[in-house]
């Protein structure tokens, strides 16, 4: 049984982390459909720098600067250049899919992966036992909730940056600076994603391959819709994605006789679907308002 | 020149336009160029090299084949809308002998082979083609013999008497795989128990770690992965698991603490032989396979290995190995093609 939690809290914490930044973008405004473009950026430059450094440090700070830097450009091309928000968000990901490929081949002459000698630290190694697989980033995925929380739910910016995505007009009446609070929000973001992707490839794997992420920033996306924006329920709604991944790998060895790999390799993506379907069921049956409002020129 | 300023500029524009169109569509009207070197052949791979694996491997064959004399060229194809052209400005130019790797190119090699009869098309990793052409041969790989030897060295090696099978996709080869696996364990141990999963993708590390994970967790101690660039996270939980991996990838530096064998496929060697067959009169058009019998497959013993204290006592398994190699390929053992789901 903790075997099968380790592996939950494995498969979800890129997500997890992805997740959160997503979360704080949209609260301000933000679709961030660039979160899977972030999450190969941040996986690429960690495994690179830590190849090229030997320094865990210097592979995670190198990370979050390349990812601080394109999501000012995210923020730049959205608001200055008043680019829709979802085509900006989309060639971020397509663009870093491409952009890390290419940098395998430019950087190492290699399109294979690439395998570091280092990797993120782990607390509980001492300990032994299945909880000595778990990076230090899963540890810091329940901090880091308890934090965007905190932030969010108590604090005078949390407030402001919750009525920017919710009511920007009002938001701006009120004398808060909107797109400062994107900038802001965006830049937590890619902070957060460059945690996720040094998680990605640091974590166990120590290797960055092409298109490493596979998908994992689209998922963070969806568990930001189905937590409903808050911290605590996007956290969830990740480890229920890490959860559902865990369980199809742990059903192909047992069920195999009765549930076709196929189906088993579907089961997380249905199961997002379903749990989105569900909760905007839910949510209308409630009679609830959306949690977002968009401005024209996004 | 102008092409803003005035009707005369824009009609000379044009009419300059339509001429080169016109030379260009001339050029590719199918003929194939005389006096070509009849020593020369041409790789065209949809990846480029440096991917550590598949295309790396043919291009080492290509310089097998440069030091036997021939003259050789490689192009990198990684655009599918760039294939066709790619093929015909090769037969064009007089290429005698055209290489093409995996799957992405069997529909474009239908549509350019018969226009050029002269030139001679080798197809790496394709099944045969229905009809066939009289000017294209395609190698097929027979992996369930390295698959069966694979459940022979596994089942041979295991302490717990369970071991795993990791793919990537599931897909009738994979499942045939398997069950060349499967035949092989259970014909060296009855009562082995196996476990499989597919990672979905060969190029999902993090997915083919944590099945691998759960794989050890699960008493698995040997695995087979042919899970292409997915197999890179299995050797990691191999790794932290103390346990064995079977690879389908080129063994490193970094897969020495795991990694026992090599399951894969020669590809390079298997294209120079094809193309030495032309010159030697060995050549056929049609389906073809390569196997553990002419070198195309192989289950080779890892040379980098690190063997540590409760390392498995590899030279007895190997031998049998070995034997059983041997069975295969005169005949009296005969491996399982069996495509149906595991």
């Amino acid at each position: 049984m903790v075997d099968f939690v380790v592996t939950c809290l494995q498969a979800a914490t890129p997500i997890w982390l992805a997740a959160l930044a997503g979360m704080f973008a949209q609260r301000s405004g933000i679709l961030h459909l660039g979160l899977e473009g972030l999450l190969l950026s941040g996986a690429f430059v960690a495994t690179a720098t830590a190849i090229r450094t030997g320094s865990i440090l210097l592979a995670v700070g190198a990370a979050i600067v390349v990812n601080l830097l394109l999501s000012l450009l995210f923020w730049v091309l959205v608001t200055h250049f008043k680019a829709n928000v979802l085509i900006v968000g989309l060639g971020l990901s397509m663009s870093a899919a491409g952009a890390t490929g290419f940098a395998l081949v430019a950087f190492f002459d290699t399109e294979a992966a690439i395998q570091s000698p280092i990797g993120l630290p782990r607390p509980l190694a001492g300990v032994g036992g299945p909880l000595a697989g778990l990076s230090v980033l899963t540890f810091a995925a329940f901090a880091l909730t308890w934090v965007s929380w905190w932030v969010i739910r108590r604090t005078r910016a949390g407030l402001r940056l919750s009525a920017c995505g919710s009511d920007p007009f009002a938001a701006r009446s009120a004398g808060v600076p909107v797109d400062l609070y994107r900038m802001a929000s965006l830049q937590v973001g890619g902070l957060l994603c460059a945690l996720a992707g040094a998680e990605l490839s640091l974590a166990q794997v120590r290797s960055f391959s092409d298109n490493i992420a596979q998908g994992r920033g689209y998922l963070a996306f969806a568990a930001v819709l189905l937590g409903g924006l808050a911290p605590i329920g996007v956290s969830v709604a990740a480890v229920f994605f890490g959860s559902a991944l865990a369980f199809g790998i742990q059903s192909q060895l047992d069920f195999n006789d009765v549930l076709p790999p196929q189906f088993v390799l579907m089961l997380p993506y249905a199961a997002t679907i379903a749990a989105i379907s569900a909760t905007v069921v839910v949510k209308r049956r409630r009679g609830e308002q959306p949690t977002l409002v968009m401005e024209r020129t996004l | 020149m102008n092409l803003g300023r005035g009707p005369l500029s824009r009609r000379r524009f044009l009419a300059a336009a339509g001429l080169a169109s016109a030379l260009a569509l001339t050029g590719c009207g199918g003929g194939e160029a005389k006096g070509a070197d009849e020593k020369s052949v041409a790789l065209v791979t949809p990846q480029k090299a440096g991917d550590g694996g598949p295309t790396d491997n043919l291009v080492s064959g290509l310089a097998t084949l440069k030091a036997a004399g021939y003259s050789t060229r490689h192009v990198a194809a990684p655009d599918p809308s760039s294939h066709e052209s790619t093929l015909r400005n090769l037969a064009q130019s007089g290429t005698p002998v055209i290489v093409v790797s995996f799957s992405d190119f069997t529909q474009v090699l239908k549509t350019v082979a018969p226009d050029f009869p002269k030139t001679k098309f080798v197809h790496i990793y394709s099944d045969p083609y229905k009809p066939e052409m009289p000017n294209v041969q395609t190698v097929s790989f027979d992996t369930q013999g390295p698959s069966y030897l694979a459940g022979v060295l596994a089942a041979t090696v295991s302490k717990t008497g369970v071991i795993g099978f990791i793919g990537g996709t599931a897909i009738p080869s994979l499942y045939a795989d398997y069950h060349a696996f499967e035949a092989g364990a259970k014909a060296t141990r009855a009562d082995i128990v196996l476990k499989s999963a597919f990672v979905g993708s060969f190029g999902d590390p993090v997915k083919g770690q944590q099945i691998a994970q759960t794989m050890f967790n699960n008493k698995v101690d040997v695995v087979l992965a042919y899970a292409g660039g997915s197999s890179v996270g299995v050797v990691k939980a191999a790794d932290q698991a103390k346990t064995h991996v079977i690879y389908d990838n080129v063994e490193s530096d970094q897969t020495a603490g795991s990694v026992i064998a090599i399951a894969s496929q020669h590809y390079g060697g298997t294209m120079a032989k094809r193309v030495r067959g032309i010159d030697d009169g060995s050549w056929k058009p049609g389906g073809t396979v390569a196997g553990l019998a002419d070198d195309g497959t192989f289950l080779d013993r890892a040379k980098k290995f690190r063997a540590e204290a409760g390392a498995p006592d590899l030279d007895s398994a190997f031998k049998k190995v070995d034997e059983t190699k041997q069975k295969i390929v005169d005949g009296s053992i005969d491996v399982p093609f069996d495509t149906d789901p595991v």
